[in-house]
């Protein structure tokens, strides 16, 4: 993600309003418009849409039980397309299609999860930060300018190594390495807001800070938070699903995209798809929240720092 | 001028490096789990437990554990690895060569194809190439590495045989290039997603420069396309990318522990994979924080190289 530029002011969703040829239509209404406008995000959100209700449905629909007790060794390893298996079995004679659904959950789980959990006291740490300045903004920067030292999933990994494995945990540790990010967006938003005439405004008429902050602040900084949301999601879902891929999130019977694919790897050239369709997958997801991101960020401010 | 600016911000790696090195320290301590039952095994009597928290000094004040911490790491003492009973610093600069090979081929072909992508895009800014490149770049930044090298390998290694599977060198090694056919498919799975990232940022970049008054003034005065693009909006138009390129620096070298992995790469992302499933704890730490320092070098070397790219850039009075 490119660094913020504290110098740069973009116009928030609720100014927008001043411009004289849309004062009759409500904000809403334009950035629908303006989201609309792009066929490819509208195709990511439909994917999107499509899987997130595959996903929540599973329990409803007729799937074969993703976790059997007795397992069908006979009928390991079948191709797509088998008779009484869809896309095929895994490694145990497991439904795959079952799974795969099932797995969704999880792993979608994990990525809207784990985003929500750096997004929150990511944001906290930027408003806070950004607003009160002093000490309080250079104990924060060093923060980020530390965890933000360490490449990738790095920490991640090493938080899992620590704790052990398993899924809270993997959501945990890639939730604290992403807070930074969303700290430093917020801050860097908010250092160029606190300048302008309305909170200055605010602050004449004696506002108290929390309603500075949450009632004018936090607004305008919230299209830059959904789009940066967004766009995380996959991010995080990548990273909660490598870190499942290495053994350290979900573990064993549990159905996970990156467990799937790890699991599906040893038996890798007798049957690819068992690790390529959990890969689709993941793929598919994370550009449909790539795209839905990209149409958000069109809808709400194409100047967004991000 | 630029030798003060240089002090200044090698002096302010000092407190990052000893960050790093702190929450290192927290993390193995304060995240549950006791440490010394860890080293031990999962099967081991409540006496190994004990004689291992003696024998690390895990029974000491927090306080004391963390100075001595702090202190082995400047002397360049990262421990002693578990398994493969030697330090920890020689085996991982033993791997980190390697991961430094991966890592630098995957950069430089991110970095090359990124940006030939994105001026592609740009300079046919709004056309079916321009469309294309970017819905491929935006496909690109969504690829699970993992997932990428295992489709690679299916396509080139089993179905087509042109590269080998796995693995970094033939057995019987014959030269120093014979690495090569090893190095390519880990190296392009690993520089697709920053490839793609690299080429949405220089698009996004050369579209703003070419759209400048000084642009247009160029164009004015009779220069040719080629001269205006490669003479004038190039350098202005690759400043941020090179922040960019810095910071995808960080990104191989986390991804490089999933791709070492995949293809079975002896570098320092598949020694800390194995310390972990061993349960060697100090050579998982110590590989840890060594990569942490190696990018808040790259880090320091990419702050210095902005300013000598971008003149508008005075780390002055800070």
């Amino acid at each position: 993600m490119a660094d913020a530029k504290p110098t740069v002011a973009p116009l928030a969703l609720s100014t927008r309003g001043t411009q004289a040829s849309s004062a009759s239509v409500s904000p809403r209404a334009q950035a629908w418009r303006r989201f609309r406008r792009h066929p490819l995000a509208v195709a990511g959100t439909v994917v999107l849409l499509t899987i997130v209700a595959l996903a929540l449905a599973a329990p409803v629909l007729p799937l074969a039980n993703p976790t059997p007790m007795e397992l069908q060794t006979v009928n390991r390893l079948r191709p797509v397309g088998w008779p009484g298996y869809l896309l095929g079995s895994d490694e145990l004679g497991r439904d795959l299609l079952s799974r795969l659904v099932w797995g969704g959950r999880t792993s979608l789980l994990a990525g809207i999860g784990a985003a929500l959990l750096s997004l929150v006291p990511g944001v906290a740490l930027g408003l806070t930060a950004g607003y009160f300045r002093g000490w309080v903004d250079s104990a924060a920067t060093h923060l980020i300018d530390i965890v933000m030292a360490f490449p990738g999933v790095l920490l991640a990994i090493a938080i899992v190594a620590a704790a052990g494995p398993g899924l809270t945990n993997a959501m945990v540790a890639v939730a604290i390495v992403g807070i930074p990010l969303y700290a430093r967006l917020v801050r860097g938003h908010v250092l160029s807001l606190r300048e302008r005439e309305f909170i200055q405004a605010a602050e004449a008429l004696g506002s108290s800070t929390p309603r500075i902050l949450f009632r004018h602040l936090l607004p305008n900084c919230l299209p830059l938070i959904i789009v940066a949301g967004t766009l995380d999601v996959g991010a995080k879902l990548i990273a909660t699903a490598s870190l499942s891929f290495l053994g350290l999130g979900t573990q064993a019977p549990q159905p996970d995209w990156g467990a799937m694919l790890a699991t599906g790897r040893q038996f890798f050239f007798v049957a690819p798809h068992v690790a390529l369709l959990p890969g689709l997958l993941i793929f598919l997801t994370v550009v449909s929240f790539n795209l839905l991101g990209e149409g958000l960020q069109e809808a709400l401010d194409s100047r967004l720092p991000l | 001028m630029l030798s003060a600016f240089l002090l200044r911000r090698l002096l302010a790696t000092v407190p990052i490096a000893v960050g790093v090195a702190t929450i290192v320290f927290a993390v193995m301590r304060f995240v549950p789990g006791d440490p010394a039952a860890l080293l031990a095994g999962p099967n081991a009597s409540d006496d190994v437990i004990r004689a291992i928290r003696a024998e690390y000094g895990l029974d000491d004040p927090l306080v004391v554990q963390y100075v001595r911490w702090l202190g082995r790491l400047v002397r360049g003492d990262f421990g002693e690895s578990i398994f493969l009973r030697r330090p920890v610093l020689a085996e991982v600069l033993d791997r980190f060569g390697n991961t430094a090979i991966l890592g630098a081929a995957s950069l430089a072909l991110a970095a090359a194809g990124g940006i030939v992508a994105g001026i592609l895009a740009a300079t046919r800014a709004r056309s079916l190439v321009d469309r294309l490149v970017m819905f491929l770049a935006l496909c690109g930044v969504g690829l699970p590495v993992f997932w990428t090298g295992m489709v690679l390998i299916v396509i080139f290694a089993v179905q087509l045989r042109w590269l080998p599977p796995q693995g970094m060198s033939p057995p019987v090694r014959q030269g120093p290039f014979d690495i090569v056919p090893f190095l390519i498919l880990p190296a392009v799975t690993l520089a697709l997603p920053s490839l793609a990232f690299i080429a949405r940022v220089t698009r996004m970049s050369m579209v703003e420069v070419l759209q400048q008054d000084y642009i247009r003034a160029a164009r004015a005065k009779g220069l040719a396309g080629h001269a205006v693009l490669w003479g004038h909006a190039l350098k202005n138009a690759l400043i941020p990318v090179v922040t960019i390129v810095g910071a995808q620096a960080g990104y191989l070298l986390g991804g490089a522990v999933l791709v070492e992995y995949v293809f079975g790469w002896p570098g320092l992302g598949l020694l800390i994979v194995n310390g972990i499933n061993s349960r060697d704890y100090p050579l998982v730490q110590g590989g840890i924080v060594f990569t942490a320092f190696v990018f808040v070098i790259i880090n320091l070397f990419v702050d210095v190289l902005y300013t000598r790219i971008d003149p508008r850039i005075r780390y002055g009075g800070r």
